[in-house]
């Protein structure tokens, strides 16, 4: 199968787990992460993740149980439209 | 206030009058505030036990269940119960104590990391670093496990903060679990698929009881005339005697429920999530079927089957939305006849209990509204196969982990939410062992919870396994030196009666239920006895094996 390499922008609150809670659902769900980049933003003191990601399977999937960290407020693949967070 | 009082009423804020609970250092002055507390705390005796309780608790009652815990072994020992509750969806709170700020990530006595192992087996997890954030914390947890696809949630409170004071007010009422939203984007496609199809299928999961959506999908049952199925978890919702119901599908499903779904042209799934067990070969599932599938969770939605439409959201709205009379009648006699070919025979030669007919009389004589608990195996099987449940609410199994030792300590639960209801805890000698202890919360409660306990001497269902599919070799399921049930329940204090012929059958069910505290009834059947249908592993579900 075809590996994909994906990076996915993440917006989160400032929390003590969320960066363990994401690092879990990609692992759990398949994937495997190829680079991690995160920043405490100084406005809103939310963090932004970026993180790219490898698989053979659709990102979106993972996207979806990305998006049900009760933490994370946006997410996005990268180069396509921003998804809301609403699961 | 102490952190610790606080916490007690934010709990009954919330509507808490009953925790399930084990004590011990860390959560001691919670305990302490529990002593003058009007929330009543039953002692499970496991915290396994007690996280179970809370499933029960909030299954039985579409409540939140709450269940506490000290640190360390205490709150390991919650995590199989909240592996159970994330899997099956149900909302349960979970509270753990933890070593003092002072001491954390030092390998103190009884400190282990609970957050860290909570979050395969939780919805979310929190914890408290001041005293301050109890409020927010406890709100949260509420209307996190309660809301969307609901799911459990722990709290993990240093000790420090449970004695310390604080001067927080409790003005502000708490906050209510937002409505589920809906979706109408793809409501004209679905509606195409509905009006085009031959051959519909109603494929009802856990997720409709859970969404209080009972009563609208027995009206869009009896609107479209769509014959259905139901999962393991969708049990009850639709009224067994229904001529559109077909019985459970998948691995252990009826004849005519798995050949109606895999000859249907399209598949309406309705809160239900493609499980292995009830797929059988995913690839051979439904192949000539579209799918509908219409549920809470987006995540749900292309992760096992690729689906044609999806309706996300409010499942009570969704399916009044698409409710219309179809033109279905010929398909529908076709698949009230396979039910009525294919329907269960309960004539067993020889003069040993059959444990479908058993369950059956059971099922029969029962009080309307009663709950039925079971564990996990051959039994647990029968009891879905051979009883039939009003409501979801009346059935309660651990359905996505399978965990042994559901029965007993979920049955406590159950009984303790519907206090006026009749419950019985259909077990098996293995798993009856495995929370056997919880006998003792029945003594001392004196909860009349009536156990069928479905003796073979061995682990059935892995048995049944050794012999189909591992050449009859039997390792390590022979349980034939079982304890002496009957002195092992009147140990406890517990009325208790073996039974092992069919004569004894009728007579037994019925003193059991007349009786007005906790029951055991001890069945011994045969060791060999196995349960049919039974659609081997990876194999499509039409190629179901029948018997031996
Ligand atoms: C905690 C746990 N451990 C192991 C299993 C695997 N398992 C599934 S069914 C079963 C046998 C259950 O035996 P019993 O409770 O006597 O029920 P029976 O099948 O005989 O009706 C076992 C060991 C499980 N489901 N849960």
């Amino acid at each position: 199968m075809m590996q994909l390499v994906q990076q996915i922008q993440i917006q989160a609150k400032d929390s003590p787990v969320v960066l363990e809670r994401i690092l879990q659902v990609i692992r759990y769900r398949g994937y495997k992460v190829c680079h991690l980049n995160m920043n405490k933003s100084p406005k809103n003191k939310g963090l932004t993740i970026e993180v790219s990601v490898e698989s053979d399977k659709m990102v979106e999937n993972l996207i979806h149980q990305l998006g049900k960290i009760v933490d994370i407020e946006q997410i996005k693949v990268k180069d396509q439209a921003e998804q809301k967070i609403t699961a | 206030m102490t952190g610790a009082e606080l916490v007690l009423n934010l709990l009954q804020r919330h509507g808490v009058s009953e925790v399930f609970g084990y004590p011990g250092g860390a959560i001691m002055p919670l305990y302490d505030a529990i002593y003058d507390s009007p929330i009543k705390h039953y002692l499970c005796r496991h915290e396994q036990g007690a996280a179970f309780a809370a499933v029960g608790f909030a299954r039985a009652s579409r409540k939140v269940g709450v269940c506490l815990a000290t640190s360390g072994p205490g709150a390991t020992n919650l995590i199989t119960g909240l592996a159970d509750a994330m899997s099956d969806s149900v909302p349960v709170v979970a509270i753990t104590g933890q070593v003092a700020r002072g001491s954390l990530g030092s390998d103190a006595f009884q400190e282990v990391d609970i957050i860290g192992l909570s979050f395969a087996v939780t919805k979310h997890c929190i914890q408290i670093s001041e005293a301050s954030e109890i409020p927010q914390a406890i709100n949260d947890a509420f209307v996190i496990a309660q809301s969307g696809r609901m799911g459990p949630v722990l709290i993990d409170i240093p000790k420090d903060i449970q004695i310390e004071q604080t001067d927080i007010d409790l003005v502000s009422s708490p906050e209510k679990a937002p409505l589920n939203p809906v979706a109408c984007s793809q409501v004209t496609e679905a509606k195409k698929l509905l009006v085009e199809a031959k051959k519909p299928i109603l494929y009802v999961g856990g997720g409709v009881g859970m969404a209080g959506a009972v009563d609208e999908l027995r009206a869009f049952v009896a609107n479209t005339n769509i014959p259905c199925v139901e999962t393991l978890k969708g049990l009850g919702t639709v009224p067994a005697e229904d001529e559109h119901y077909l019985g459970m599908l998948g691995m252990h499903g009826t004849k005519a429920a798995n050949l109606a779904v895999q000859q249907c042209d399209l598949l309406i799934a309705v809160g239900a999530r493609f499980d292995d067990r009830v797929t059988g070969k995913l690839a051979e599932f439904a192949v000539n079927a579209k799918v509908i599938h219409m549920d809470i969770d987006k995540a749900e939605v292309n992760k096992r089957r690729q689906v044609d439409v999806a309706l996300l959201g409010n499942l009570k709205a969704n399916l009044n939305v698409l409710s219309m009379p179809l033109d279905v009648d010929l398909w529908q006699q076709h698949c009230r006849f396979m039910r009525s070919d294919y329907a269960w025979q309960y004539n067993h030669p020889g003069d040993n209990i059959f444990a479908p007919a058993l369950l059956k009389t059971i099922s029969d004589s029962m009080p309307a509204d009663s709950v039925v608990t079971t564990d996990v195996g051959q039994h647990q099987m029968w009891a879905a196969q051979h009883m039939a449940f009003d409501r979801p609410e009346n059935f309660l199994s651990s359905g996505g982990q399978g965990a042994m030792g559901f029965g007993l300590p979920s049955a406590i639960g159950a009984q303790v939410s519907r206090p006026n209801d009749t419950v019985i805890a259909v077990s098996g000698d293995g798993s009856f062992m495995m929370n056997v202890q919880e006998l003792g919360t029945l003594k001392r409660y004196n909860i009349p919870v009536k156990i069928v306990l479905v003796d073979n001497a061995r682990l059935g269902m892995v048995r049944q396994w050794q012999q189909l599919f591992f050449q009859e070799r039997y390792s390590e399921t022979d349980l034939s030196d079982n304890p002496d049930f009957v002195m092992l329940a009147k140990a406890f204090d517990i009325k208790a009666v073996t039974i092992s012929k069919k004569e004894q059958v009728q007579s037994a069910v019925e003193e059991m239920l007349a009786h007005e505290g906790p029951y055991l009834l001890h069945v011994q059947i045969d060791a060999l006895d196995n349960v049919w249908p039974l659609v081997p592993p990876e194999t499509a579900n039409e190629a179901m094996l029948e018997s031996t």
